[in-house]
């Protein structure tokens, strides 16, 4: 396929960006609102040349959308599903972990993202957090639970919570406190052994090596729309070295989420996949065969 | 070759996977039938290569046979231990007889951690052999140049790259810069001269900033020098020299201290301005962790035929970025792993530069590669090397032209010692 995969097309149809290539295979990705920088200069380079597209794409989460197109373009050119082309697959199913919304509990839930109720005084928000866990593994025992703070949390206020949480062996809890100050989340980390997890908010794999090199971080959170899917692999084999676990998650949509599967179905080290668009079975999400990212996604 | 006949299909995978004798798929292999391809590794091959019976570093080079009719190659060459590396490419036969090598991921993963003492360099060279034929095989399953199974090229143009400065004298090496500037070479590496102990005089120390601050001098302002100390200073002979060696501005000081302990190379690194760079003899992408996180060196020189191949080079040039730290992988042993290098290179944002162990004037070894390839692998064009544009690693190999040079043993790399007997590095 050495010249099929020039760009000869990059446009914006509805909601999602195509890009077109000489072969007559074209790759997409849902823009979700965002507005896109001009791509023109796209057209005449290789769609598999990611990493020199990225680099004329000043807006990282514009340039990690371009790069799933780029990759899902050349998937589909040659036939091959994105996590082959990205070194995989490392597993044939990833585990799903679904945010719990609103006040219905899945009593078969496998495992679930519990975001912390709202704030209010001290005592009363601790005994908040523990009466809303207890809720939800009376509905579904067999549930493993990531809490997460959405960094809404001062360090001092996560830290409070810590010995409350510690007895309920949560997978990890997510975002306690804003990700940006490892000094700070050093003073929560210290006293608690419930792993903490840290990224969803990073567009750039540097913005982990302050918090891996603190040893404040316990789960890697990559989000496949705001890195990319070579920056999710980038910053796993980054977590890797310092045997961390990652989880990959993406927007609320059913491509971004068959993308996350096939980013994380090439991982050696991810634990598991946001996932609510998606079916799952015993609480997996099989890797799909077809070729690019499997769908076209409107 | 009909490449979209078995790539991607469920049913074709589970096909193929019927046609495979129940003891010929590694442990583990099934669970991935309704994920990977229809190839299946049906040989490997290791091979032990002496070009001269001299050579520390006979070549050892593995062929993955699949049943599509494409083969894969890498190369696991280590200097001083061949034949182990042979032996141990051996032992992961039952890895990769049957396997689909699209998974090169679990593949590296398997070798390395069912392994349980997790690598060395010999089991680091040997994954390193087999990692990159499997790339080798990906990229001619799927069509394309490895480097564009990466993300790559960050540039069109080629590799950026370095020879060795082989020249004595002053004339010499004024020589070498007019071959420079004709061949747009851009850059050399040359070493620190002789052997140091613990400590240094300040004869010593006056005699080898003499000798480059001459180097410097005869090849000018516009070429990048590298110095490699080899890791014959201790940190606080370093430490001297580093400072020094800053006037003359030079690229990177390779190695100022054995590569086992980060901390003490960080002091080094301190205590000055010329980046240091150190990797050659680290193994996977662990190895370089504490460097990182030392802030030990500027520039990593990660090996491809020992930290790992190609998955573990990638993973080293990625963390790599995240830290503002540069790629520049040493080479100095056969033409696969230096062409497999390039694949990674030209994938690398943060790539610097792209070592050769030869000179301006291509040498004796490289017409053998040239025979072997049908092309004058990592010569540079214009202070670049090429891109190769066939899929996979980018050459064809047969196993006819290795038989000229057979394996003739393994050779120790140079033995040195100071005058009173004791042991030196070389």
């Amino acid at each position: 396929m050495a010249n099929s995969t020039r760009i000869t097309s990059v446009r914006q149809q509805g909601e999602r960006l195509r890009v077109g290539v000489e072969s007559g295979a074209a790759g997409f990705a849902p823009v979700l609102g965002r507005a896109l920088p001009p791509l023109d200069f796209m057209v005449g380079m290789d769609a598999s040349a990611v990493l020199a597209i990225r680099a004329r794409i000043e807006d990282d989460e514009a340039a990690a959308l371009v790069e799933a197109a780029c990759i899902d373009c050349v998937g589909r050119a040659a036939m091959s599903p994105a996590h082959q082309w990205l070194g995989g697959p490392t597993r044939f199913k990833v585990r799903g972990l679904s945010l719990l919304e609103g006040a219905s509990i899945p009593k078969d839930a496998w495992a679930l993202r519990v975001p912390i109720p709202a704030k209010a005084p001290a005592r009363a928000f601790v005994d908040a957090v523990r009466r809303r866990l207890d809720e939800i593994l009376a509905a579904a025992p067999k549930a493993e639970l990531v809490l997460d703070g959405r960094g809404a949390l001062t360090a001092a206020e996560a830290a409070r919570l810590l010995p409350v949480l510690e007895r309920y062996h949560l997978l990890w809890f997510n975002e306690p406190c804003p990700a940006d100050n490892p000094a700070e989340i050093a003073k929560i980390c210290d006293e608690t052994v419930v792993p903490l997890g840290f990224g969803d908010g990073f567009s750039r794999p540097e913005q982990f090596a302050p918090l891996i090199d603190a040893g404040v971080v316990q789960c890697l959170r990559l989000n496949v729309a705001r890195l990319g899917p070579l920056g999710v692999r980038k910053v796993a084999a980054l977590g890797e070295s310092e045997y961390l676990g990652v989880s990959v998650t993406s927007p609320t949509h059913a491509w971004w989420e068959s993308a996350a599967i096939h980013v994380a179905g090439s991982l050696a080290n991810v634990t598991h996949v946001d996932l609510s668009k998606t079916p799952m079975n015993d609480g997996y999400a099989l890797l799909r065969n077809e070729p690019g990212f499997g769908t076209e996604g409107a | 070759m009909r490449r979209r006949t078995f790539l991607g299909s469920t049913l074709a995978a589970g096909a193929a996977s019927q046609a495979m004798q129940e003891g010929q798929r590694p442990l583990g292999a099934r669970a991935f039938d309704a994920v990977g391809s229809q190839a299946r590794i049906t040989g490997v091959k290791v091979f032990g290569v002496s070009i001269s019976k001299e050579s520390d570093r006979p070549y050892v080079f593995v062929k993955l046979e699949t049943n599509q009719g494409l083969v894969g190659w890498g190369e696991g060459t280590l200097e001083g231990k061949a034949a182990a590396v042979m032996a141990c490419a051996e032992d992961f036969r039952e890895f990769l007889i049957g396997a689909d090598p699209m998974l090169v991921e679990h593949h590296w993963q398997s070798m390395y951690v069912h392994s349980f003492y997790r690598a060395g360099p010999v089991m680091g060279s040997a994954i390193s052999a087999i990692d990159q034929a499997l790339w080798d095989l990906r990229g001619k399953l799927l069509g394309v140049p490895v480097y564009k199974l990466l993300g790559g090229p960050v540039d069109p143009k080629g590799v950026r790259g370095y020879y060795h400065a082989r020249a004595g004298t002053k004339a010499e090496l004024e020589q070498l810069r007019e071959s420079a500037i004709r061949d747009g070479v851009t850059c050399f590496k040359t070493g620190i001269p002789g052997y140091w102990e613990w400590n240094a005089g300040r004869k010593q120390i006056r005699q080898a900033v003499e000798q480059l601050r001459v180097v410097r001098e005869a090849l000018g302002p516009d070429i990048d020098i590298g110095v490699d100390f080899h890791a014959k200073t201790s940190p606080s002979v370093a430490g001297v020299l580093v400072k020094e060696l800053e006037p003359l501005h030079l690229l990177f000081i390779e190695e100022p201290c054995p590569p086992e302990n980060a901390r003490a190379m960080a002091r080094i690194a301190k205590r000055t301005t010329t980046p240091i760079a150190t990797g050659e003899r680290l193994v996977a992408h662990y190895g370089v962790r504490e460097v990182l996180y030392q802030r030990a060196a500027d520039i990593l020189q990660t090996d491809i035929n020992h930290v790992g191949g190609i998955t573990a080079l990638w993973k080293v040039g990625a963390m790599a970025d995240a830290y503002g730290v540069k790629l520049a992988p040493h080479a100095c042993e056969g033409p696969i792993g230096g062409l497999a290098t390039v694949h990674v290179d030209a994938a690398t944002p943060n790539f610097l530069v792209q070592e050769i162990c030869s000179g301006v004037k291509p040498e004796e070894k490289e017409k053998i590669w040239e025979e072997w390839l049908g092309f004058p692998a990592m010569r540079m064009v214009d202070g670049r090397f090429p891109l190769p544009e066939k899929p996979g690693l980018g050459f064809d190999l047969s196993e006819e032209s290795l038989k000229k040079y057979p394996f003739q043993g393994t050779r120790p790399m140079a033995r040195v010692f100071h005058p009173d007997g004791s042991v030196a590095a070389w």
